[in-house]
């Protein structure tokens, strides 16, 4: 068993049986639909089942290792792996990505090209999330692209071949300076190139050097997982996509450059990362408070919640930047938290849009006498994003908070500081939260022509948000369902920091 | 939450939307004061549980090795947590705003339970606040402040549910005062008593404007405004017994129960200092004077329904309310109800 390739297997699955999709007849949509459900759902018991029996929770070292010889001239190998620390977006992938598939049922035109590549996408995570081999992590973020761009362009809102551009450019230009580090990384110190994640752990650079890769991994990690300012591609595409899209964007994409954040700078590179997290956290503080300002002037719905998206990753990137132990786990749980939440709220953005058609705040109005299932599900999950207790949110920010106070590395008066700065986000986060919901729900308004389409939500879309809910409120109330896979791995990556 | 959901009820209401946003606002800028004070006093003590805390904390005063600023700030941000959540000084704007609730909901949390919070944390915490008199006079000085803004704001209202509002937050600045001065049981008695009466005072509201919107209609505007109301002593006379008996007990008339909490707090208020006694007293008559202006102008005097004179938008005092109704008017019977609506168009 201990052979068994499965998570060559998980990878590898969905876009393999995406490709068999072409090979369908032309008879209809609903056969296309059944079958990605079924892929999804069967890839994600494949993946739960693995990690409840292969997986020892205990040891902070790689499981479910596999490797094989690809391509042997310049030793690039097909490694995969999971840890304490993938092991949780990739579960929340397969969660989000089958979600969005349900969810993306409406869609009608070109049915085909839409299934596969989310199957494609599906893929592209999950090895993403599982890839040892540096090389081989960098084809997986490249793999995330050119879907995202299709599905922007093809299926998108108003500006949306404005926003496919804008995000191909940003992302690819990013990924150049993460080419530039793989290769260097990879080719530094010996003759033959080594692409291997441990061996490259292990090895100690110089530390000009490791400040020129840290530089050059955090622009790419900086464009994917918003740290300002390279956060404008983020609302423009948010806005125009297809809101199944969003959920995979805002739930998952956002989520891997976080991870690579982690995986990467914090692993491979810990004394530059030493020299940059103080950085690291006031741009994280800074990003709270300017995206929970922003979002609270956009007249546009899925803009608004772009921006909160933006600024919860804020919290993210301050854990990642404390050095401590209560503050990485936090940023981990904030990962998976906040893959729920961004995911749910866009998810019924989209459908009220799907039903209103109006994205524009001033227009609507007076909402919750028509669509009532739909105002509670929305107002439980702006109350989940605005970190109520007893969600999983508050768990993570106030993790988030305890990481700063007990990190050993910073002055007290900067502690202070960036603390009173995080938690006036804390006050600005409502307030955008309950306008929108005022400004969409409450007061009372007479539609000019009730058409009939103006249903409520049926039973799938209850479906999708009651899933995404249980999680939340689950994790709120026990949060060592995801503490107890990651805090093994949080000391080993942080005993790097300490030691050396 | 709850109070957010709760005042927004009729959420179709423009008003009631804005309110519980308010609400929720507020207090969540005494959450943040809240969470910073919880964390910083976490850094210095390094423990959630009150027994430790508190022991870490007084050695911790007494042996000198923490940084006193700092301490003052962390009680101070505890301390602005609860000033949100009891309404007091210059937190307190949201109570008045949340009246647009359904009036047992201003009853229980407004009144009684949920406003009580803050001073109930303010009291639990209270051993770490004794040793930092800065915080203690503070703490004094606020419910001063909310004592008298609240009474005087009282005295101007209009709408019966308002003025009942800025009634309790007088009154739970009266708590707060308590506890500044260190007394902490009477400023529990306080709170007990104050809820007692003042869920029965608003109750008793609930079922007059019930029954005012019978005769006005359903707008907050009419139906709870004291200037159209009067002369319901014949039609609704438990409730106004229920209501003389809650004014009685609030204005700290023996031997109902608000006498004796008010009566300690004004005592200790003299040990403490000269001033704020002064102040104290002659809000407990103030408390009097609009709690009886409250009772009278609902129930005493001629019904005012045809009030012609009134104008919500002008402020003079040439136009004042004829406490007595204006003479030869005859009471309205409650056969016609759409006269006085008619009328008052």
């Amino acid at each position: 068993m201990n052979y068994f390739p499965w998570l060559t297997i998980v990878v590898v699955l969905p876009i393999s049986a995406g490709s068999l999709i072409f090979l369908f007849p032309h008879r209809g949509n609903k056969v296309m639909r059944w079958y990605t459900i079924f892929i999804c759902l069967m890839e994600l018991l494949l993946t739960t089942y693995a990690f409840c029996y292969h997986f020892r929770l205990d040891d902070p070292l790689i499981q479910l290792t596999e490797d094989y010889k690809w391509i042997h001239f310049f030793d690039f190998y097909w490694r995969l792996g999971i840890d304490g620390l993938s092991i949780g977006p990739i579960l929340l992938t397969g969660f989000i990505t089958t979600l969005a598939t349900l969810a993306a049922r409406p869609v009608t035109r070109e049915s085909r090209l839409f299934h596969f590549l989310m199957l494609a996408m599906y893929s592209g995570q999950i090895g993403s999330f599982s890839s040892r081999d540096i090389l081989l992590f960098f084809i997986m973020w490249e793999l995330e692209l050119i879907p995202v761009y299709l599905l922007l362009s093809m299926w998108g809102g108003k500006k949306r071949l404005y926003s496919a551009t804008k995000f191909i450019l940003y992302t690819a230009g990013g990924s150049v300076f993460l080419l530039m580090g793989v290769l260097g990384i990879g080719l530094y110190g010996s003759n033959e190139p080594t692409f291997n994640f441990e061996t490259s752990a292990n090895q100690s650079y110089p530390v000009a050097l490791e400040i020129i890769f840290y530089i050059g991994f955090l622009i790419a990690f900086a464009v994917k997982s918003p740290i300002i300012p390279l956060q404008t591609w983020l609302p423009d595409t948010h806005g125009e996509a297809h809101y199944s899209t969003c959920m995979l964007l805002a739930g998952i994409l956002l989520k891997m450059g976080a991870y690579g954040l982690v995986r990467i700078n914090m692993e491979l590179l810990p004394h530059a990362h030493s020299i940059f997290s103080p950085w690291l956290m006031i741009l994280g503080a800074i990003q709270i408070i300017y995206a929970a300002s922003t979002s609270l002037g956009q007249r546009n719905l899925k803009k608004r919640i772009a921006y909160s998206s933006v600024s919860h990753m804020g919290f993210i990137i301050i854990g990642i930047g404390s050095i401590s132990d209560m503050g990485l786990n936090g940023a981990i749980l904030q990962i998976i938290s906040h893959g729920f939440i961004g995911a749910a709220l866009f998810f019924l953005a989209g459908t009220s849009y799907d039903r209103i058609r109006l994205l524009y705040l001033e227009e609507m109005g007076g909402m919750a006498i028509p669509i009532p299932k739909i105002f509670t599900m929305f107002s439980i999950l702006s109350m989940a994003s605005l970190a109520l207790p007893g969600m999983s949110g508050f768990i993570a920010e106030l993790i988030v908070f305890f990481g700063i106070i007990t990190s050993q590395k910073y002055l007290l008066m900067t502690k202070i500081l960036i603390t009173f700065v995080t938690a006036i986000g804390m006050i600005l986060t409502p307030i955008y939260s309950l306008s929108m919901l005022r400004q969409m729900f409450y007061g009372y308004k007479l539609f000019n022509a009730p058409n009939s389409y103006f249903f409520d939500s049926g039973p799938r879309e209850l479906f999708v948000s009651i899933s995404i809910l249980i999680p939340v409120i689950g994790i709120g109330i026990y949060p060592d369902f995801i503490f107890s896979l990651s805090v093994d791995k949080v000391e080993a990556i942080l005993s790097n920091f300490f030691y050396r | 939450m709850c109070s957010y959901l709760l005042i927004g009820f009729w959420f179709t209401r423009p008003s009631a939307a804005n309110s519980c946003q308010k609400a929720f606002v507020t207090n969540r800028v005494g959450d943040f004061g809240l969470l910073l004070g919880i964390l910083g006093l976490y850094w210095i003590t390094g423990s959630f549980e009150f027994c430790d805390l508190f022991e870490i904390f007084n050695n911790l005063i007494y042996n000198n090795e923490v940084h006193f600023l700092f301490v003052t700030l962390c009680a101070f941000l505890l301390f602005s947590g609860s000033v949100a959540k009891s309404a007091q000084f210059p937190l307190h704007v949201w109570l008045p705003d949340a009246m647009e609730g359904p009036t047992p909901i201003s009853a229980l949390i407004h009144a009684a339970t949920m406003v009580a919070a803050g001073i109930f944390l303010v009291a639990r915490l209270l051993p770490l606040f004794i040793v930092i008199p800065y915080i203690m006079n503070l703490i004094a000085l606020i419910g001063i402040i909310t004592v008298l803004l609240g009474a005087t704001l009282a005295i101007a209202q209009k709408d019966i549910k308002r003025g009942l509002a800025y009634s309790t937050m007088s009154q739970l600045g009266y708590m707060m005062l308590a506890l500044g001065m260190g007394s902490y049981r009477v400023a529990l008695f306080h709170l007990i008593t104050h809820a007692y009466s003042k869920a029965l005072l608003f109750l008793g509201s609930g079922s007059i404007i019930h029954s005012m919107e019978a005769i006005v209609g359903y707008s907050p505007d009419k139906s709870q405004n004291m200037v159209i109301m009067g002369g319901l002593t014949k039609h609704v006379p438990i409730t106004k017994t229920a209501f003389l008996v809650g004014t009685l007990s609030l204005c700290g008339i023996p031997p109902f129960a608000c006498f004796w909490s008010k009566d300690e707090i004004i005592n200790d208020s003299w040990l403490y200092s000269p001033i704020f006694a002064i102040i104290a007293c002659s809000t407990a008559g103030l408390t009097a004077f609009y709690m009886f202006r409250i009772y009278l102008l609902t129930f005493e005097g001629h019904l005012n329904v045809h009030f012609k004179n009134y104008n919500g938008k002008k402020n003079s005092s040439l136009y004042s309310i004829s406490i007595w109704g204006k003479k030869g008017q005859k009471p309205i019977k409650k056969k016609n109800p759409f006269i006085g609506f008619i009328n008052n168009k």
